[in-house]
């Protein structure tokens, strides 16, 4: 049986885009809006816009509790950009918010100098480490993403990292793992042909 | 340095002009879209030359169509004027929008549109020109009409605003082929500015792309005539650049 997958419509950015990767790559998903069914496979996070914003969103609405049950029942999760930003602990573009608290850490500016130029935009090679309970991602390894952001993620627990890339001398917290939940800060659904590939591979691994 | 078609649209046709002017038809949109995203290109611009004249805006049931098929970062621009406007946008599939009459019409959008939708959706567009001061002006509607703004005066502003990036035609140099406008990005670069930009006009060969390519290490080109008129491709510009 096919997975029904949801994309969470939260009011931020180019879902439609997502949509469209997504059955592009052989299979369809549906917008969360209130009163959609919740039985869903996997869920999408995408989002652009501000972390103060998506929280505020996500408070609205209860959705921050449907997708914390989600996790309770270990259903994928895929956050992608903002969308993985918010799964951490506490935010601090404009201002200082709660983030789903489902993987402990903070997304904090990008501390760079001033010439490197923020958001960090283009294509960038990423890493990934290995990692026994996470198999998929070896063919990805040093591939070039496309990534849009000025902020980063600062993990608890680094382990959870399984993916960065090199923005000047830093290293960006690129992919990141937590049993059900994967985060990419870059847009695989703007990666090309390679962001399809591993689009369709997480949504058949999780 | 990212590499990004420019796609001028007017009426369903790709066109292209010279200084902005005088559009002449080079195809289909979507096609030479899908051409351009299977060769490498980093992102693609899609303008609507004329919806910022007529008030009128066709471009949003193209790019749903066409984003069907291109899944790289999309930016599109022309006769976007409001919050509404950019919301269509991003609903028809676009990731960025580039704006710019509406932009010198009404300041206050900067700020709105940059809060509601995060700068990086949002690309400011600039149009400019030398004046006979010799100081360079900015223009809208596509290059038709003169504002009162000063080049240095709306950089400044629309890095106060914090846009995601700028994207700067020289309206002297479009469309010539004669190569970029190397006076311009000299007295852009002196303001040392903080936010990406997208530099567009003038691109004619290679050696143009090398003698700007290091000075926007950290930018993009916007290139469109040696791509419609298949003089260079993108993947060969890459490879010779070392991108």
């Amino acid at each position: 049986m096919k997975k029904k997958i949801c994309i969470l419509d939260y009011g931020l950015g180019n879902i439609y885009s997502l949509k469209n990767s997504i059955e592009k790559v052989g299979f369809k998903a549906y917008y969360f809006s209130e009163a959609s069914d919740i039985n869903y496979d996997l869920l999408f996070l995408p989002g652009v816009g501000s972390f103060s914003k998506a929280a505020k969103l996500l408070k609205k609405n209860n959705l921050s509790q449907i997708i914390n049950n989600s996790n309770r029942e270990k259903k994928g999760i895929i956050g992608i950009c903002l969308g993985m930003q918010i799964l951490l602990k506490k935010g601090f573009e404009d201002g200082s918010n709660e983030g789903l608290n489902l993987i402990d850490g903070t997304v904090e500016k990008i501390k760079a100098k001033k010439e490197y130029k923020l958001p960090n935009i283009g294509w960038k090679n990423v890493f990934f480490k290995k990692n026994k309970d996470i198999n998929y991602l070896d063919k990805f390894d040093s591939q070039k993403f496309y990534f849009v952001h000025s902020y980063e993620a600062n993990l608890k627990d680094k382990k959870m990292i399984i993916g960065y890339s090199d923005f000047y001398e830093k290293k960006i917290a690129s992919v990141i793992f937590k049993s059900n939940i994967i985060g990419f800060q870059f847009h695989p659904e703007k990666s090309g042909e390679i962001g399809l590939e591993l689009l369709r591979e997480t949504i058949k691994y999780f | 340095m990212r590499i990004i078609p420019r796609i001028d649209i007017k009426n369903d046709y790709a066109i292209k002009g010279i200084n902005l002017e005088g559009n002449r038809k080079i195809g289909n949109p979507n096609e030479l879209g899908v051409k351009y995203y299977h060769d490498k290109a980093d992102e693609i611009i899609f303008m609507d030359s004329v919806a910022s004249l007529y008030g009128k805006n066709n471009i949003f049931e193209l790019i749903k169509k066409l984003t069907k098929n291109i899944f790289i970062p999309i930016t599109i621009g022309g006769g976007i004027r409001n919050i509404s406007d950019i919301t269509k946008a991003l609903n028809s599939g676009a990731d960025k929008v580039a704006i710019n009459s509406a932009f010198i019409n009404n300041p206050e959008l900067i700020t709105e549109a940059v809060k509601i939708f995060g700068s990086s959706t949002i690309v400011a567009s600039i149009e400019t020109k030398k004046n006979k001061k010799g100081d360079w002006a900015i223009f809208y509607k596509n290059g038709r009409e003169k504002s009162n703004i000063l080049l240095d005066d709306w950089l400044t502003k629309l890095s106060t605003e914090q846009v995601g990036e700028i994207f700067i035609t020289s309206i002297d140099y479009e469309g010539t082929k004669q190569g970029f406008d190397e006076e311009l990005l000299d007295k852009i670069l002196k303001k040392r500015l903080e936010i990406p930009i997208i530099y567009c006009g003038g691109c004619g060969k290679l050696d143009h792309i090398k003698k700007v390519s290091k000075k926007l290490k950290h930018d993009a080109i916007s290139i469109a005539s040696v791509l419609h008129y298949d003089v260079l491709k993108i993947s060969e510009i890459k490879s010779e650049l070392k991108l």
